[in-house]
């Protein structure tokens, strides 16, 4: 807990998160158009349209520009035979210990945008429903870890 | 319990009553439609002809429900196969149990039976298997067959170091009755108030629909008791409404609470409360996720307390947890802890620290720049009455205050306890074994005063954290609480 954990997640990270809040923009824009074209056909205030520009506008600068270096910065993670440790968050950060003998089950995941970049998502599972990511890591590294999360995981339940 | 097994046949009568009655409202919708059309005799043969195929539908159905439905023990498992008509088997591992409830209605006191409710750690909201209506006899057979230990060596990840709580064949079983006196007072102070008023409250809005719905009647009732409409008047029948409220209150606390008896057996609590519906839980001890001392903001100047644990299954409850005891002195609570839950026994008799005193400001002035934001506009928009808002950071920071003095931490034999108030005081006591993952959490502001929030996450879902305490205050219960505190960790 006195040491950050040792890794950090690719570099690509960055490069997916900001193409995601792109998409998430362009999202919001395009909602912002809708919204604008029913004020025209309904005869609504204007206001509506201006405080749609305004939010998308001022949500894409942390979305696009500033969180995904950010994130990247302050995501990092260890793995051992005991457990799992990773730090995540940019404002608020977060140092989690999550021991072997509390994981249920590990699986990668991969988007789109991750395939794109050959990167996969390692998200690990304990009881109750708790969920913790490693959101961007080189496909093989993920397929590695994974299973040998898992057999430590079983070796850790034998004891 | 081997070999399969019908549930009591009353429940084919009560499955028949309560179809019934779920059908009762559009069935007598359509009776008022038919009685007021014109061609009434014709409409009314029909529903007569549908109502009656539907009754023996469901007559059909019930018994055949009953007819399909059995429960066994097989292999460690329990198992019920159920269904009219599409087959649906229920395979339970004996160790996924996390407790077992059996409640008493008053119908099946009628038939001397139970409704069995056995819950496992799933998040559903649901118990896992319900029997409607076993034999008294035939449900403590069960519950002594369901909670024989399970085979070595299929011990479930959560059970762990459970084990050694175990306090097998301890000769005077603890034991504990709410007194009379206790209930009364439980009563008194139960809050169940402002649920009577929320459920008074519609009753009067439907008093007033009434009034709007023949206006000319009513006035002239109105006028003959405007006199009563008088300021004072108004105030004696709140009173009155506020009165009754309390009473109900107190009525619904005795019906829930009468007779409420916790027991212990060394692996087991049982709890059982309920004049009217008689409720027992049992509940492993092993698998009891977090207990909470809450005192209420009208039992806490008295010094009483509420004892409530937290078991992964009970979804529908509120937020997983059951009243282990309702009504305890503070002074009573090491005691009852040493009795019906040791293992947090020594957390408790270690006392609440403060928190650092470097955090008063922080809560304190917390949500003060929003308060204060809102009086000033209040002020700015209206010289003339707006002065009051300033009263409202007045009393914000004034709650952050009390709120700072009633927070806490403790660690102490791998249960780490947590104190803080929204409006009740409540106590945490998490064990090691029930915790999964345990985060510290720190922004930038917090890490430059080398303050920390501390948080642990249950098998029960729910998630608890410390208020801000010492950073190496707040690292120490990680380490507390480390399931393998002997391996080295990062």
């Amino acid at each position: 807990m006195q040491q950050p954990p040792q890794h950090r997640i690719d570099p690509l990270a960055i490069r997916v998160w900001r193409i995601s809040g792109i998409l998430t923009t362009i999202f919001l824009y395009s909602i912002t158009g809708g919204v604008t074209i029913a004020v025209h056909t309904f005869g609504w205030t204007d206001w509506i349209t201006a405080a749609g520009l305004i939010i998308a506008t001022l949500s894409a600068v942390p979305l696009i520009f500033l969180a995904p270096q950010l994130r990247w910065r302050y995501y990092r993670y260890e793995i051992s035979e005991k457990e799992v440790y990773i730090q995540s968050g940019f404002f608020s950060i977060k140092r989690t210990l999550i021991p072997m003998v509390r994981v249920q089950h590990v699986n990668t995941s991969q988007g789109p945008v991750l395939r794109r970049y050959r990167l996969a998502e390692l998200e690990i599972h304990t009881a109750g429903g708790g969920s913790f990511s490693i959101p961007a890591l080189k496909m093989n590294d993920a397929d590695e870890l994974r299973d040998r999360i898992g057999s430590w995981v079983r070796a850790a339940e034998d004891e | 319990m081997n070999k399969p097994r019908r549930l009591h046949p009353s429940t084919i009568l009560v499955t028949i009553i309560k179809n019934i009655k779920e059908l009762l409202y559009p069935l007598l919708v359509s009776f008022g439609i038919s009685l007021f059309s014109e061609d009434m005799g014709q409409k009314l043969i029909w529903v007569l002809t549908g109502s009656s195929a539907v009754l023996i539908w469901i007559i059909a159905n019930s018994f055949l429900r009953w007819y399909r439905q059995v429960y066994y023990l097989e292999n460690d498992e329990f198992r019920i196969e159920k269904g009219a008509w599409l087959k649906r088997k229920i395979y339970i591992p004996l160790e996924r149990i996390q407790s077992v409830d059996d409640v008493e209605r008053i119908w099946h006191r009628l038939f001397g039976v139970v409704q069995l409710q056995i819950e496992t750690a799933s998040s559903e909201s649901e118990p896992e298997a319900v029997l409607a209506a076993v034999t008294k006899r035939d449900a403590a057979k069960l519950k002594r067959a369901l909670f024989r230990r399970p085979r070595a060596g299929k011990q479930s990840p959560s059970a762990g170091e459970g084990e050694k709580l175990s306090i097998e064949n301890q000769p005077d079983r603890p034991r504990l009755r709410l007194s009379h006196r206790r209930l009364l007072i439980a009563g008194l102070t139960s809050g169940r108030i402002g649920v009577m008023l929320a459920v008074l409250g519609p009753l009067f809005s439907i008093v007033i629909d009434l009034i709007d719905l023949d206006t000319a009647f009513f006035e002239s009732i109105f006028r003959s008791a405007a006199p009563f409409f008088s300021l004072g008047g108004v105030i004696v029948l709140v009173l009155i409404g506020a009165l009754g409220a309390w009473l109900l209150s107190i009525g619904s606390t005795v019906i829930l609470e009468a007779g409420f008896t916790v027991r212990h057996d060394g692996n087991y609590l049982f709890i059982e409360r309920g004049l009217l519906e008689r409720r027992r839980t049992s509940l492993p001890l092993k698998k009891i996720q977090a207990v909470h001392l809450v005192e209420s903001v009208l039992r806490q100047p008295f010094g009483f307390v509420t004892i409530q644990v937290e078991s992964a299954g009970y979804g529908g409850e509120s937020d997983q947890r059951v009243v282990c005891f309702p009504l305890l002195k503070r002074s009573e609570i090491d005691t009852f802890l040493a009795d019906f839950l040791p293992e947090f026994a020594p957390a408790s008799r270690m006392g609440i620290r403060p928190l650092p005193s470097r955090v008063r400001k922080r809560m304190i002035g917390y949500s003060l720049p929003i308060t204060a934001g809102l009086a000033g506009t209040a002020w700015y928009f209206s010289p003339s009455w707006g002065g009051y808002a300033f009263f409202l950071p007045l009393l914000d920071a004034l709650y952050g205050y009390w709120r700072f003095k009633s927070g806490g931490w403790q660690v102490e034999k791998g249960v780490a306890v947590f104190r803080s108030r929204l409006i009740n005081r409540r106590t945490v006591f998490l064990p090691r074994r029930a915790i999964q993952s345990r985060t510290l959490s720190q922004n930038p502001l917090t890490r430059r005063a080398g303050l920390a929030v501390f948080q642990a996450r249950l098998a029960s879902g729910n998630q608890y954290e410390s208020k801000l305490l010492e950073r190496t205050d707040a690292v120490t219960m990680i380490r507390e609480t480390d399931p393998e505190p002997n391996r080295t960790s990062a």
